[in-house]
């Protein structure tokens, strides 16, 4: 569907670098990075807004690297909507059909697409006078509108307070498997990512590190830097000790039972196998620690606690084991992992 | 004690400031008599320089949103060489004395100098013509228009612009149903104040175009050679229609932004 070969492009003080990718008809793709590493640049690329320095940009086997931004076929939703705040919403939604003549006949799509996203009652509505939530369907609407096969999402989400978001999130993805489109979305938030991709593209300084399934990404980073960004608890750069099969770092010691043949493991402890307990008990697990709660963090599925071993390490605990356990800050605790909780990355 | 000391000192300075600036508005405003209108009536010359005044201004104004609007649009979405120095042009004119801009505009418009006689060949004259009150006026007063556009554009982010042409769009479309709606209100600003700033204009005026004449300039005329008694009713007359006039674009102006929000 869309291929981008080599992009090169600098604006101002930031560059992106050789960016490669191939994105199949019906794919979501999530371009995942941290903010400033070059997202919304690619986007902005693909849609004809900046013009590279060098590189080609094929949709449908279609050269469209020169095209103008309206002849490019390509629908985007920006973070910030924009919405045109002096039109309605029915205005807004209805642009596209106002401007395309070839989409004049389309009023039909518009009845479905407002129905579709459960905007109906919104039609008379200023801009000014809607929701988060409410604006994120109407820009999704009036982008839809277009028909295009390709629609770019940048960090759609992002304005939105948790609550909505995610209730926008599960209804969007809904909206999405109904209407079997291409997208990339590019967004900073692991789990978003997590939840729609099917396929990630990891971004850091304007350079795409590693591309591939979510799951093939979330269990095997290429390198710390995108172990960093997917998983964001419990990554220790530590140092491997091969006679007694442990990793060291600060007086902090893992044991692990494979082999390793480098000096150096970015190791990863899986924050929901660590189990807790106020006594010590007997356990066949190698890894056993006592330590201090520095800090907890109440979720809905119960709490994400920092225990200091030496290290700081998270520990996922449900709401029974928070009452249970009595977790409070400052109580000494102990607690145990197996070696098969510990992961090494890269 | 200090924030109590502050607050006084602010709010006198804000009063006396009200008060200077609104006692000799009052003042005129306060002379209109019957005396007064049967003058202005019965003086058919002074209707028809207010009137003059007021259309030569108006006329200017167009000019001014033909070419302020693409001007500012231009400033804002574009960078190019020297970009800086013309916008410091835009700026000069409201920097010199206004006699000194007539003499450059005669030196340049007048019928023997280059520019002057270019127009001669299509039939605009500048001196002592409509069209030199009107140059006037556009020369003293096209920079308010140009900086108020020049802030609406720098307020409509670009993303509209994008947007807008992302669904199919030409930009010519996008400039005239987005960008313009949404810089409006400044632009409207611009207008209302380049109009003002025209009706006022005395010194380009009087140098480049003394007739025919124009209110500012018939007061003068009128205090130099008969005293305050007689350039007085005109320069009421001038106020008042002044603020009607004012007052109606500022509301229209308000309708418009309340509309917008």
């Amino acid at each position: 569907m869309l291929e981008l070969r080599n992009l090169n492009l600098t604006k101002g003080n930031f560059s992106l670098k050789s960016i490669n990718l191939d994105i199949a008809k019906g794919e979501h793709w999530v371009i995942l990075g941290p903010t400033g590493s070059g997202k919304t640049l690619i986007l902005e690329s693909i849609i004809g807004i900046n013009s590279l320095d060098s590189g080609e940009i094929y949709l449908k086997k279609n050269k469209i690297t020169k095209k103008e931004i309206n002849q490019r076929a390509i629908s985007i939703v920006y973070q910030d909507l924009y919405l045109f705040p002096h039109l309605t919403v029915r205005e807004n939604i209805l642009y596209p059909l106002k401007v395309n003549k070839k989409l004049k006949d389309k009023k039909d799509e518009f009845e479905k697409i407002i129905n579709l996203l459960q905007i109906e009652h919104l039609m008379e509505r200023d801009i000014s006078n809607l929701s988060g939530g409410e604006k994120q369907r109407v820009a999704l609407a009036r982008a839809l509108m277009l028909d295009n096969d390709l629609l770019l999402l940048d960090e759609p989400f992002s304005a939105l307070d948790s609550i909505t978001k995610w209730n926008i999130i599960y209804k969007t993805v809904e909206i999405f498997n109904k209407l079997n489109k291409t997208i990339i979305h590019v967004t900073h938030d692991i789990e978003e990512a997590l939840y729609m991709a099917d396929k990630l593209a990891i971004i850091s300084d304007g350079k795409i590190i590693q591309t591939g399934g979510v799951k093939e990404i979330f269990y095997n980073p290429k390198n710390e830097k995108v172990a960093k960004l997917i998983k964001k608890d419990n990554l220790f750069k530590m140092k491997w000790d091969s006679e007694n099969n442990v990793f060291f770092k600060n007086g902090f010691e893992i044991f692990y039972e494979e082999d390793f043949n480098h000096d150096y493991g970015l190791v990863h402890i899986s924050p929901s196998n660590i189990v807790l307990s106020n006594k010590k008990i007997k356990t066949s697990a190698r890894n056993v620690y006592t330590g201090k709660i520095q800090k907890v963090i109440y979720k809905n599925f119960g709490a994400k606690i920092f225990v200091d071993i030496g290290v700081s390490l998270a520990v996922y605990i449900t709401r029974d084991s928070l009452n249970d356990l009595n977790i409070k800050e400052n109580k000494k605790i102990n607690l145990f992992f197996k070696t098969t909780a510990v992961e090494i990355m890269g | 004690m200090k924030d109590k000391i502050f607050k006084i000192v602010l709010f006198s300075l804000f009063i006396t400031i009200l008060f200077l600036i609104s006692a000799p508005i009052m003042k005129m405003l306060l002379s209109l008599s019957p005396e007064l209108i049967k003058y202005i009536t019965e003086n058919k010359e002074i209707l028809n320089s207010i009137f003059f005044t007021f259309k030569s201004s108006l006329f200017a104004t167009l000019a001014g949103v033909i070419f302020g609007v693409p001007t500012a649009y231009i400033l804002t979405r574009y960078n190019f060489p020297f970009k800086n120095i013309i916008e410091s042009l835009i700026d000069i004119p409201v920097m010199f004395p206004h006699s000194a801009a007539g003499i450059a505009l005669l030196s340049i418009y007048g019928s023997r100098f280059f520019l002057g006689k270019v127009f001669k060949t299509i039939g605009i004259e500048f001196v002592d013509s409509m069209y030199g009150v009107m140059l006037g006026m556009f020369f003293v007063s096209f920079t308010y228009l140009a900086n108020s556009a020049k802030e609406g554009f720098k307020k409509v982010d670009e993303h509209y612009e994008y947007v807008s042409m992302n669904l199919g769009a030409s930009k010519f479309y996008t400039f005239r149903k987005i960008v313009l709606p949404l810089a409006f209100s400044d632009i409207f600003t611009g207008i209302i104040m380049m109009w003002a700033r025209g009706l006022s204009e005395f010194g380009a005026v009087v140098i480049l175009a003394y007739h025919p004449m124009t209110a500012p300039v018939m007061i003068y005329e009128k205090f130099t050679s008969f005293g305050l008694k007689y350039s007085k009713p005109i320069a009421v007359v001038m106020i008042y229609f002044s603020l009607i006039i004012f007052a109606v674009l500022r509301y229209l102006q308000y309708r418009y932004k309340k509309k917008g929000n």
